[in-house]
C-alpha cells in the first residue's frame, strides 16, 4: 500500500531523513520508534505534504501513485490520514461542522452525494461510538479548549469519520492518561481492518501492548536501522536505544 | 447657566489648550488623523433607524429619545447628579489630548442612568449618526448586586462624526454584559467607554467594530475593588481605504483582580488597523491576573496592522501575559484542514469564519 524508498528530506537545508526505506502492506500495523530528533515527526510531515520540508531524494508511492506530487487534500481524498504530534487548535470552528465539511469533501471527490447537517449528526453519533470518544466532542470547537489528550482522541474521531486506507498516527499516546490510553488503544483496534494499514509512531511500549503491531522499526539518524516484531519494542523498553547505536 | 452648558464651555476651553490628535502623539501614532482636520460633514440624512421593540435609548446625532416597551422600574434615566458633573470636570482636567474633550464640548446631551436591580432584559442604546457631529455622554451607575445587559449599536446612515461616550460604574458584586457593534457605513466614529468596578464586580464586553474613514474605539477600565473582573473580546475589520483602531487601558488597582482581553483584527485592501493596549498593575496589589492577546489577520499585501501590547507591572505577586501576532492565515492550520480533505479555498474560508466566530459567537443572535 505504501512504499517509501530511500527517502531524503531536509528542512532549512538541514538533512533530517537520510535514506529511509519502508514498505507497509494492507492489513498491517507498523510501529516506528526512535530517539528524539531521529526524524519520526519529519516523516509524518512529509507524508502530510508540509511545505517547509524539502524532499531531496528518494520517493513515496501510495497505492502505486506518487504521493509526493499530490496536494494535501488529494492525499486525504486518496485515503491517507495523517495525525500530527501537536494537532492545531482552531478556535471558532465547530468540530461537528468541520467534520461534516471533511466528510463532504471526500464524498465530492468520490462523486458521492454530500450530506446535510441533520443526516451528518446521525453519522457523527455513530462514529463517536466507534472511535470511543466522549459524545461532547461533537459540540466542541476544533481542538480548542481541549487538553492535549483530548486533542489526540479528537484526531481518532476524525480518522473514524474519514475512514482512510492508511493512517499515520504520530505520538497519539502522548499526553493521554491511563484510562484514556485504553480508549485510544480500543479506538485504533476498532479501526483495524484487512484493507487498512496503520503506522504508529510512539516512544512507549504501553500503546503497543494495547495495539499489537505486526512490525516494529527503529528510526535513528534519519533511517530505519532495525526492524523486527513486537519483541523489539520490548527490548527497547528494557534497554533503550544505546545498544542499536553501538552496533 | 445650565450644568451642561458650563461643562460644554469648560470642555471647549480645555480642548483648545491641548494638542489635537496627530501621529506625533503616542496614543494616535497609528491613526491617519487627516479626516479629523476636514470640516465635519453636516448634511443630516432622514434615513430610518431600526429600533428594537425592547426598551431602548435612541441618541440621534446626540439627542436622547428613550422608547420601546415601558422601561422597567429598575432603570431610572435622569440628568446627571452634581457628583457626576464634578467627575466629568475632573476628567477634563486629566485629559491629555483634545479628542478627550470633544464629546463634552459638542454634547447634545449628558444623561445619567441608574440601574438598581436586574431587570431581566437588555437595554439597547442606539447611537445614530445621520449627519454633522453627534456627541453624547451617558453615565450608568449599576447598584451593588445589580445586573445589566447593554447593547450599544453605533448606526451610521450618512457622513457624520460620532462622538459617543459612556461611563459605567459597577457597585459591589454588580455585573454588566456589554455588546457593542457598528451598523451602516461609518464615516467617523470616535467611541469611548470607561468603567470602574468595585469589589466582586464583573464586566464582560464584546466589541464588533468595522472600519470607516476613521474609526477608533477607546476603552478604559479601572478594577478598583478586590476580585473585580474584566473580560473583553473585540474584533475590528477594515477593507478598502478604511481604518479601525482599538485603544485599551486596564488598571488593576486592587488585589485578586483579573482581566482577559482578546483583540482581533482583519485587514484587507489598503486598510489599516491598530491595537494599542496597556495593562497596568498598581504597586502593592497581589494575585492579580492579566491576559492580553492581540491577533491581526492581514489579507492583502497593501493592508497594514500595527500592534502595541504593553504591560506596566509595579507589583510582585501577580501574573500577566501578553502576546501579539500579525500575519496571513496560519500555514499549519491551512495544512491541517487540507489534510482532512478541504481544498485551499474552503480551508481559507473556514479559518476566516472561525477567526470571526471566536468573537462574534459571544454576541446575541440579533447583533451578529
Amino acid at each position: 500500500m505504501l512504499a517509501i524508498t530511500d527517502l531524503a528530506v531536509a528542512i532549512n537545508d538541514q538533512p533530517i531523513l537520510k535514506g529511509l526505506t519502508l514498505a507497509v502492506g494492507a492489513g498491517q500495523v507498523h510501529a516506528i520508534m526512535g530517539p528524539n530528533g531521529s526524524g519520526k515527526s519529519t516523516l509524518t510531515k512529509v507524508i502530510g505534504g508540509h511545505p517547509a520540508y524539502t524532499v531531496t531524494g528518494g520517493g513515496v508511492t501510495y497505492q502505486g501513485r506518487d504521493l509526493l506530487t499530490l496536494a494535501p487534500e488529494e492525499r486525504s481524498h486518496a485515503g491517507v490520514f495523517v495525525s500530527f504530534q501537536y494537532p492545531v487548535d482552531v478556535p471558532g470552528v465547530a468540530n461537528s461542522e468541520f467534520l461534516r465539511l471533511a466528510w463532504n469533501a471526500k464524498a465530492k471527490a468520490k462523486g458521492q452525494p454530500e450530506v446535510n447537517v441533520k443526516d451528518f449528526a446521525a453519522i457523527l453519533s455513530e462514529r463517536i461510538a466507534t472511535a470511543q470518544v466522549p459524545p461532547e466532542f461533537a459540540d466542541k470547537q476544533l481542538n480548542h479548549g481541549m487538553s492535549g489528550g483530548q486533542k489526540k482522541r479528537n484526531e481518532l474521531l476524525q480518522m473514524h469519520v474519514l475512514e482512510p486506507q492508511l493512517a499515520i498516527l504520530d505520538e497519539t499516546d502522548s499526553g493521554v492518561d491511563v484510562d484514556a490510553l485504553n480508549a485510544v488503544g480500543a479506538s485504533i483496534n476498532a479501526f483495524r481492518r484487512a484493507d487498512r494499514a496503520i503506522i504508529l509512531i510512539t516512544h512507549y511500549r504501553r500503546l503497543l501492548d494495547l495495539v499489537k503491531p505486526d512490525h516494529v522499526h527503529v528510526l535513528s539518524g534519519g533511517r530505519i536501522t532495525q526492524s523486527g516484531d513486537v519483541t523489539l519494542a520490548e527490548r527497547l523498553d528494557r534497554e533503550g536505544y544505546g545498544w542499536i547505536d553501538r552496533r | 447657566m445650565s450644568a451642561l452648558a458650563t461643562l460644554r464651555d469648560a470642555a471647549r476651553a480645555r480642548a483648545a489648550a491641548l494638542p489635537a490628535p496627530a501621529a506625533a502623539l503616542e496614543d494616535w501614532r497609528y491613526v491617519r488623523c487627516d479626516p479629523l482636520a476636514a470640516p465635519a460633514p453636516c448634511a443630516a440624512s432622514s434615513a430610518a433607524i431600526p429600533l428594537p421593540a425592547a426598551p431602548y435609548l435612541l441618541l440621534r446625532d446626540g439627542i436622547a429619545q428613550p422608547g420601546g416597551t415601558p422601561w422597567p422600574d429598575a432603570w431610572r434615566l435622569d440628568l446627571p447628579t452634581p457628583a457626576v458633573v464634578a467627575q466629568l470636570t475632573a476628567d477634563l482636567a486629566a485629559a491629555t489630548d483634545a479628542s478627550a474633550c470633544w464629546t463634552l464640548a459638542e454634547a447634545a446631551c449628558v444623561q445619567h442612568l441608574r440601574v438598581t436591580a436586574d431587570a431581566g432584559r437588555a437595554l439597547t442604546i442606539v447611537d445614530a449618526a445621520t449627519g454633522g457631529i453627534g456627541a453624547w455622554h451617558l453615565q450608568i451607575d449599576v447598584a451593588d448586586g445589580a445586573v445589566l445587559e447593554l447593547h450599544l449599536i453605533h448606526h451610521a446612515t450618512g457622513p457624520a462624526r460620532a462622538l459617543p461616550s459612556l461611563h459605567l460604574s459597577l457597585g459591589v458584586g454588580a455585573r454588566v454584559v456589554l455588546h457593542e457593534i457598528q451598523r451602516g457605513v461609518t464615516d467617523q466614529l470616535l467611541a469611548r467607554w470607561s468603567a470602574d468596578l468595585a469589589t466582586d464586580a464583573r464586566l464582560e464586553a464584546t466589541v464588533r467594530g468595522r472600519g470607516g474613514r476613521l474609526v477608533r474605539h477607546q476603552i478604559s477600565v479601572h478594577l478598583q475593588g478586590e476580585r473585580a473582573a474584566f473580560e473583553l473580546a473585540a474584533l475590528l475589520t477594515a477593507d478598502g481605504d478604511e481604518q479601525a483602531h482599538l485603544h485599551t487601558r486596564v488598571m488593576h488597582a486592587a488585589s485578586r483582580t483579573t482581566s482577559n482581553q482578546l483583540a482581533k483584527t482583519i485587514v484587507d485592501g489598503r486598510a489599516r488597523t491598530s491595537f494599542d493596549g496597556c495593562v497596568a498593575m498598581a504597586a502593592g496589589i497581589s494575585q492579580g491576573d492579566a491576559q492580553q492577546h492581540n491577533r491581526n489577520l492581514v489579507l492583502s499585501p497593501t493592508a497594514r496592522a500595527d500592534t502595541r501590547p504593553q504591560l506596566d507591572i509595579r507589583a510582585d505577586d501577580v501574573k500577566a501575559a501578553h502576546g501579539a501576532t500579525v500575519g496571513r492565515l496560519d500555514e499549519d492550520e491551512m495544512l491541517y484542514l487540507r489534510l482532512r480533505g478541504l481544498d485551499a479555498a474552503t480551508a481559507s474560508a473556514l479559518l476566516t469564519t472561525g477567526y470571526i466566530a471566536e468573537v462574534e459567537s459571544r454576541l446575541p443572535e440579533a447583533l451578529r
